[in-house]
């Protein structure tokens, strides 16, 4: 995906998207923390967290500049929302995706369970946000026209890109869709995508510009993240192979009683507050095998409420802290830049907070829907 | 070689559940504290259970999962 989104990137569309958005509400900047918040969880629900942030936290700070407003509640909006976003499809956020493959859980199995959920505590926390800062953000009226003078179109730097990486990107999101019914797994369809859209641009050119392109866009891969990921699933191995994660699941279920309902709010209890404090991929990764090795007790039909809590905990937990995600660091980074850093205890302060409501909702809708 | 079963064993013998547990909590603590990259500290914990005979390289990477890995890239 990584491949796909830093082409399409220079397209421009991104750009595009967000001086609509602003457009769309009048410059107001209530109104501009509303739709950055709501694009930015649609976008985080399509792509990856890391990504969307990327592209939106610095359209937010370029337009709180203009309309000279502290960038701070739109920077937190926004990491609140990619979280909430991706926690609403398989490929919305790293631990999805991991469950995903882990549980053989699809695309849609994904959206049919989460999507609803999601995009009740994204309506939900607009509400602590309005409180907290939306009644007391005001811009000046020339401020704000100067940001509804803002040319879209002007965004868009290359219309044929444009065209060749939507109707890519279409294709990838279909077979996200399909996969599951078709027997494929969704990285070999982002792989295809990528190689395809790549082709495209490299058909009409010479033989040392393609193999410029091609290394320029291998490189836009997010390598870190990859090998950590190799390196996280050998340690995983080693403690699983030697029966580490057998021993914790028996212990688990000893002290939940084997109760489907108990197992399931400690496991999102649990993983929320771990997240939020650590990186939730490592998380994730120690707990797919722990619940894996609760089947034989509790039932392999119960296993799914099991994967929603540890999603849902992981997911919305991300939220709890600075480090709880990737993305938190990422927009983080931004702010830091952009002379407004955000603080690792003032955000925990409020964030905590309001992610243990988000995981309060999450534990009603466990109970009113499955058990 | 190929992943046999009873060619791995633990350095010196000990418990591979100790030795594993070990690698894991530091490799943990490390990642926690921020102070050297994550991927870098992953990827020592991950050669350490390698080196000591908890995992052959086989299992090793029988233990990735190719869509996590894949979808990023």
């Amino acid at each position: 995906m990584m491949v796909i989104v830093a082409i399409t990137q220079k397209s421009g569309v991104f750009q595009y998207v967000a001086v609509i958005s602003a457009k769309s509400v009048k410059a107001s900047p209530w109104g501009i923390l509303v739709m950055l918040s709501t694009v930015t969880a649609v976008f985080s629900a399509l792509l990856d967290n890391v990504t969307t942030v990327l592209l939106i936290a610095p359209i937010a700070l370029l337009i709180t500049d203009a309309l000279k407003l502290n960038p701070y509640p739109y920077l937190f909006a926004i990491i609140f929302s990619s979280n909430i976003g991706g926690t609403a499809t398989l490929i919305g956020d790293p631990p999805n995706i991991m469950i995903g493959s882990a549980a053989h859980l699809g695309f849609n199995d994904f959206l049919l369970h989460l999507a609803p959920l999601a995009a009740l505590i994204f309506v939900l926390m607009l509400l602590p946000f309005y409180l907290i800062w939306g009644r007391k953000l005001s811009a000046s009226a020339e401020d704000r026209a100067q940001v509804m003078s803002f040319d879209e179109k002007a965004a868009i730097t290359d219309p044929l890109l444009l065209k060749q990486s939507m109707g890519v990107l279409t294709l990838v999101f279909a077979g996200f869709i399909m996969a599951h019914d078709i027997g494929l797994e969704p990285a070999s369809i982002a792989m295809f995508g990528a190689a395809l859209l790549l082709t495209l641009r490299c058909l009409p050119k010479s033989p040392e510009d393609q193999s410029h392109l091609v290394h320029k866009a291998f490189g836009e891969v997010e390598w870190v993240t990859i090998f950590f990921f190799v390196g996280l699933f050998v340690l995983v191995a080693g403690i699983e192979r030697a029966g580490a994660l057998k021993i914790l699941a028996e212990k688990l279920v000893e002290f939940t009683g084997g109760d489907v309902a108990v197992t399931s709010y400690t496991i999102l209890w649990v993983s929320a507050v771990a997240s939020a404090l650590v990186d939730n991929i490592p998380f994730v990764a120690t707990m797919i095998p722990v619940i894996q090795n609760m089947a034989p007790v509790l039932g392999e039909e119960n296993l799914g409420t099991l994967w929603w809590s540890l999603a849902l905990g992981a997911c919305l937990g991300g939220n709890g802290g600075l480090m709880g995600a990737s993305a938190n660091l990422v927009v983080a980074g931004f702010a830091e830049r952009a002379g407004q850093p955000i603080r690792f205890m003032p955000f925990l302060l409020m964030a905590f907070p309001l992610m243990l409501a988000t995981i309060a909702v999450s534990h009603v809708y466990l109970m009113l829907r499955y058990l | 070689m190929h992943g046999t079963e009873n060619l791995t064993r633990t350095i010196f013998d000990w418990s591979p559940l100790v030795v594993s547990l070990a690698i894991f909590v530091l490799t943990y603590a490390v990642i926690v504290t921020e102070r050297i990259n994550r991927a870098l500290v992953a990827l020592l914990g991950a050669g350490l259970m390698i080196f000591s005979g908890v995992l052959h390289q086989t299992q090793a990477f029988a233990g990735l999962d190719l869509n996590t890995i894949g979808l990023p890239a």
